[in-house]
């Protein structure tokens, strides 16, 4: 008896549990008809799991665009999304990839941050011959010419994002001694491999070069190799969660050394740190500075009026400018949209966008590649070159 | 500090962290005659809401009237308090109901309610927490709480204006403290000699009249206030709190009581600092070794079990039957 | 025992099978509401009528009208898939609930059978399926080769693991199975020559004869999913492993694999060879699950980390938990339930994790039987035709009757 009465209280507890989070309001799955009035879109991106943040924030941006889209009433049918949480898990990306191709209404898909799960699910999109364009994953064989045309990329790869920032460190401020940490992902082991590149190009080898797991929290050990390496650079060719710590404990450990990174560092969450121990961070981010174009301000205040709890991160404005183009190539095809159109649409059009004007090469890559730094100064992410480091008032450590 | 210095303060930090979960372990298994898995999670579970207990009481402005030493003893008797609770809940739900069936039941079901608690942390940490903090008046925001699945960033209480240095040393202090204070209580004191008597012969100690019960009662008690201090000192030292961090915290706190010798406390503190010094060293000294420092940690556990299975301390008992 | 004249008939088992394929069809295929609602119908329903011990008696039926049961099975199983016609999703869905089955009835023998909870099924699906991925991708070997290589290199991994395991037992087997996973999925994923964390992706699909089996098939006018022929191979498999494993599990080593579950002691106190006993549960365990691995490849394409992490092993014995320790139909139809309410519950991921947690421990209070509980074996129907068996039965008469009684009590 006890056992049941336990067990009735367990359940009460999780239904309990479920309804205080509120997710009676995520209904999801309606399938109302379909047919004639509908066209439907498929977006995947990790809701929950280890890249949450990023993925959400996209996921975000992509429903802004298609809801002002709906709103303004350019397109004679209804648009409609399927979004699907790939875990940063390929088997769930997979298993979602399929959910999106056996729907008879989706024309176009656009999806992943993580590189092994577009890996995975590029062949599902291939098959189905529905296009898949890639907003976040970097990894640079995502794109060729196997998968083009029904695969394409409108984000920057991880060689041509490291590009910008070898040569700011280690042309334009002359640094010499890196030491690279990255972590084990895909997406660690690609930066790891393109910076390393780099170096070969310029004569130069990494003074050491680390893996860590997802998830680290401890850098000590790592940091007094890098302190006996004499290395006067550590690069960290991974994401915040852990750039963040491995800032803080370089910090702690008066590691005297320039931290620079990629784009994946660039988030409000790295400003969670102390001031003084972000201080100095460097960050190369791809894309333009928002604030300068009418059109990125007015995509900041809208994301910002739609009140969404994620914040804007380093790809938000990509997956934005991924639905701009799936809405343009809609226009392009006219009323009767199918996924061929689509496919010849997308690779050969031009499209304007927050970020500028977006067109494909003949891989399906994006050929609008732009890219600037930025640098935490006290306690707050700053343009580079607005930045009291590019007017000399402070300087980088390690010089 | 040379370099070696500096490895070694690491290894003993990763140790400690590891030993507080580890006598955990040690505890449970040693009353129960069972394996509690969640402790890794209980123990974030501990960091979690003196995270949110910070952030409720600061809002209230509570905090700025007192001095630090104070906050650190409000947030651990909260933390202590909540963890106790979650541990009696687990006795009563994944421990109580297995009493007779196979050792593996309770291990199964405690592993299945680490998940639990760990997903409902993630789930419901962000409403309760920024709601609450709200319905305080706000002074200014002392950490923005923006998921609960993403990482928590731990206020800084030990030696919060000093050198990393001063942190680290008063958290090896304060678990030396511990353990001596454990040490005291279980050799001692009745109750920690009630624990003693069961852990060794269940029946003898029925017999003699030492009352069963409450010394399970105590022992949750003792169990959580250790994890909760374990949860605080592993958020101060690692600085930010994962919500899912507790299995592979989890995982390796029983390899290292495994290592030590499952019954034996001391043994615990000898397999987390096993444990500790493996890791770091691997990661310090081996280059390029990062990467496998988990899988060479693991490998130690499976040497350990394979050759000594018994643990560095702890007698071989031929199996009754 | 007086027995129904209409429950004994051959009809009633075709009339079995056929609830049975209704209901797999209509969870599959209906909106995520009532799937749920079927799956909860069908569980408490099977929790009602245990209680007049029908469940024994239909499997009784099945046993003794072996012929008619797997012959109408197997028209239903071919038929199935068809069914599904050209919605790849739910294919897709139906593929993985089968191939979880397989790699559930691996798990079945180590945790189910011989009581050693194996914390690391899904390192041995990961064998199998980096096997076919290295000898197809990097090697250019045919996809088959890459299955048997896997299914034998996951049987020796299982021999390898279950070396350690003739020395420990209970809480060390599971610390041991447990490294061994969290070891494994951070090993692979460092290991640049099957592609990192990446993964290896193009992995070549299975053919048979020339007949490819990921393909689209157009039957009578009707466009087939691509995976209907794939869906097909794995119901065989799905069928030939359950036959073997109720073999086993007929047979003297699945009584002496109960026998070392229930007391290790009295076992070898009664001559049984203990280490054997062992070995061969994780041996052959694991060679299902390494052919579970196998068939997974050829469905995703993709071999990488990330699928077989310590989730998916977690997800595997709570399967095996949800259907009915030692049961293979109850495993199976653990593994079916939970594939299903996982892909079906997609919406609400962020409770899936919890959803698992939540149904393992209510589970584990509740019915720690699972959904089909252990059967007594019933030796008279099996034996009733080869009395030969019941001979050479005689000496462990006593071993069997300890075993019975021993689940009785």
């Amino acid at each position: 008896m006890k056992r049941k009465v336990i067990a009735i209280a367990l359940t009460l507890c999780m239904v309990g549990g479920l309804m205080l989070t509120g997710c009676g309001g995520s209904g999801g799955g309606s399938s109302d008809g379909g047919g004639g009035g509908t066209v439907k879109l498929g977006f995947l991106s990790p809701i929950t799991g280890a890249n949450a943040a990023e993925g959400a924030a996209a996921r975000n941006a992509f429903k802004l665009a298609i809801d002002q889209a709906n709103e303004s009433g350019d397109f004679d049918y209804k648009i409609e999304m399927i979004e699907i949480d790939d875990k940063s898990d390929p088997s769930a990306g997979v298993a979602g990839a399929q959910k999106i191709v056996s729907d008879p209404d989706v024309v176009a898909a656009t999806g992943h941050w993580n590189s092994g799960v577009a890996e995975a699910t590029i062949p599902v999109f291939k098959e189905a011959e529905i296009p898949l364009l890639i907003w976040g994953a970097i990894a640079s064989d995502l794109t060729s010419e196997e998968n083009y045309p029904w695969i394409t990329r409108s984000a920057p790869t991880d060689v041509q994002e490291n590009i910008p920032l070898a040569k700011a460190v280690l042309d334009d401020m002359g640094y010499k001694k890196v030491f690279i940490i990255s972590d084990t992902t895909s997406y660690g082991a690609g930066n790891t491999k393109a910076f390393k590149a780099e170096l070969k190009d310029r004569g130069l080898e990494p003074v050491g070069v680390e893996e860590v797991q997802e998830g680290t929290v401890d850098f000590r050990a790592i940091l007094t190799k890098v302190k006996s390496s004499g290395a006067d650079c550590v690069y960290w060719g991974g994401v915040v969660t852990e750039g963040s710590l491995l800032k803080q404990q370089m910090f702690e450990e008066k590691v005297d050394a320039l931290f620079c990174g990629i784009s994946g560092n660039y988030s409000e969450d790295f400003l969670k740190i102390p001031a003084e121990a972000a201080e100095g961070a460097l960050v190369v981010k791809p894309g333009i500075v928002l604030e300068t174009t009418d059109a990125g301000k007015k995509f900041i205040e809208d994301y910002e009026a739609a009140g969404f709890s994620e914040p804007i991160g380093a790809y938000t404005p990509y997956a934005y400018t991924a639905a701009e183009i799936l809405l343009q190539a809609l226009k392009e095809c006219g009323d009767d949209v199918t996924p061929e159109k689509m496919r010849d649409a997308i690779k050969d059009g031009s499209f304007d966008g927050i970020m500028g004007t977006t067109t494909f090469d003949e891989i399906g890559q994006t050929e609008l590649v732009a890219a600037y730094l930025n640098v935490v100064q006290d306690g707050k992410w700053t343009v580079y070159d607005d930045s009291e480091y590019a007017s000399g008032k402070r300087a980088f450590p390690g010089k | 500090m040379g370099r070696f210095g500096n490895l070694l303060m690491s290894a003993i930090l990763c140790g400690c962290t590891y030993t507080l979960v580890a006598i955990g372990y040690c505890l449970f298994f040693g009353v129960l005659d069972v394996v509690v898995f969640c402790c890794g999670d209980i123990a974030i579970f501990g960091a979690f809401s003196i995270i949110g207990a910070y952030t409720i009481i600061y809002s209230a402005g509570v905090f700025q009237a007192v001095p630090t030493i104070v906050a650190v003893l409000i947030l651990l008797i909260i933390a202590s308090i909540l963890c106790v609770a979650l541990g009696l809940i687990t006795y009563r739900v994944s421990v109580k109901p297995f009493e007779k069936s196979s050792a593996l039941m309770p291990l199964l079901s405690t592993i299945a309610l680490g998940v639990v608690i760990k997903e409902v942390l993630g789930l419901i940490f962000r409403p309760v927490v920024n709601s609450a903090a709200q319905a305080a008046t706000r002074v200014d925001d002392p950490k923005t709480v923006v998921g609960g699945r993403n990482p928590q960033s731990m206020p800084q209480l030990i030696a919060a204006n000093g050198t990393t240095l001063q942190r680290n040393l008063i958290i090896i202090a304060v678990v030396a403290i511990i353990l001596l204070a454990l040490f005291f209580f279980l050799n001692k004191t009745k109750m920690g000699l009630s624990m003693q008597a069961i852990s060794q012969n269940k029946e003898l100690a029925l017999m003699t009249g030492v009352n069963v019960k409450s010394t399970i009662r105590w022992t949750f008690i003792i169990g959580g206030v250790l994890l909760a201090i374990g949860g605080f000192l592993l958020g101060n030292y690692q600085t930010i709190v994962r919500f899912d961090g507790g299995t592979m915290y989890g995982t390796k706190g029983f390899s290292a009581a495994v290592v030590g010798g499952l019954k034996s406390t001391w043994g615990a503190v000898i397999g987390g600092m096993l444990l500790g010094f493996v890791e770091v060293f691997t990661a310090g000294l081996v280059p390029g070794g990062t990467k496998f420092q988990n899988v060479i940690a693991f490998l130690v556990v499976i040497i350990f079990i394979v050759f000594k299975p018994e643990g560095i301390i702890g007698e071989k008992v031929a199996e009754k039957v | 025992m007086k027995k129904n004249k209409l429950l004994d008939s051959p009809f009633a088992v075709i009339f079995c099978n056929l609830i049975l394929f209704l209901l797999i069809y209509f969870t599959v295929m209906s909106e995520y509401m009532i799937s749920l609602a079927i799956i909860a119908a069908v569980i408490i329903a099977i929790l009602v009528v245990n209680r007049f011990d029908l469940i024994n008696k239909i499997f009784d039926l099945y046993i003794r009208h072996k012929k008619t049961a797997l012959i109408s099975a197997l028209v239903l199983g071919i038929l199935y898939p068809f069914s599904l016609t050209d919605n790849v999703y739910v294919a897709h869905i139906a593929t993985l609930a089968v191939i979880y089955g397989i790699a559930c009835l691996g798990l079945n023998f180590q945790m189910g059978s011989t009581d050693m909870t194996n914390f690391a099924p899904a390192a041995f699906m990961g064998i199998g399926a980096y096997t076919v991925g290295i000898f197809t991708v990097k090697m250019g070997f045919n996809p088959w080769l890459g299955m048997l290589a896997g299914v034998v290199f996951s049987g020796v991994f299982g021999f390898l693991i279950g070396l350690p395991t003739l020395k420990t037992k209970g809480y060390y087997l599971s610390l041991v199975t447990m490294a061994i996973q969290l070891a494994f999925t951070e090993l692979v994923r460092v290991w640049p020559y099957v592609g990192g964390d990446d993964g290896m992706s193009g992995v070549q699909r299975y053919k048979l004869f020339g007949f490819e089996l990921y393909k689209r098939y157009t039957i009578f006018g009707i466009r087939m999913s691509p995976q209907i022929p794939y869906l097909l191979l794995c119901i065989v498999f799905l069928v030939i492993c359950t036959y073997i494993a109720m073999r086993v599990y007929f047979s003297r080593t699945g009584i002496a694999m109960n026998t070392v579950a229930q007391d290790e002691i009295a076992a070898m106190c009664m001559g049984m060879n203990v280490s054997r006993t062992k070995l061969f549960a994780f041996v052959i365990g694991g060679m299902y699950c390494g052919l579970a691995g196998a068939l997974f490849v050829g469905l995703e394409g993709y071999v990488g980390p990330a699928t077989y992490n310590f989730q998916k092993s977690l997800m595997l014995i709570c399967m095996v938990i949800l259907g009915g320790m030692d049961n293979s139909i109850g495993v199976v139809l653990g593994a079916f339930v939970l594939a299903i309410i996982t892909e079906k519950t997609r919406d609400f991921a962020d409770f899936q994790q919890l959803i698992y947690g939540a149904v393992l421990v209510i589970m584990l209070i509740v019915r720690p039987d699972g959904i089909i509980p252990w059967r007594v074996r019933n030796h008279d129907l099996i034996t009733k035709r080869k009395p030969k068996i019941l001979e050479r039965f005689k000496p462990e008469e006593d071993i069997a009757e300890k075993a019975q009684l021993k689940a009785e009590v």
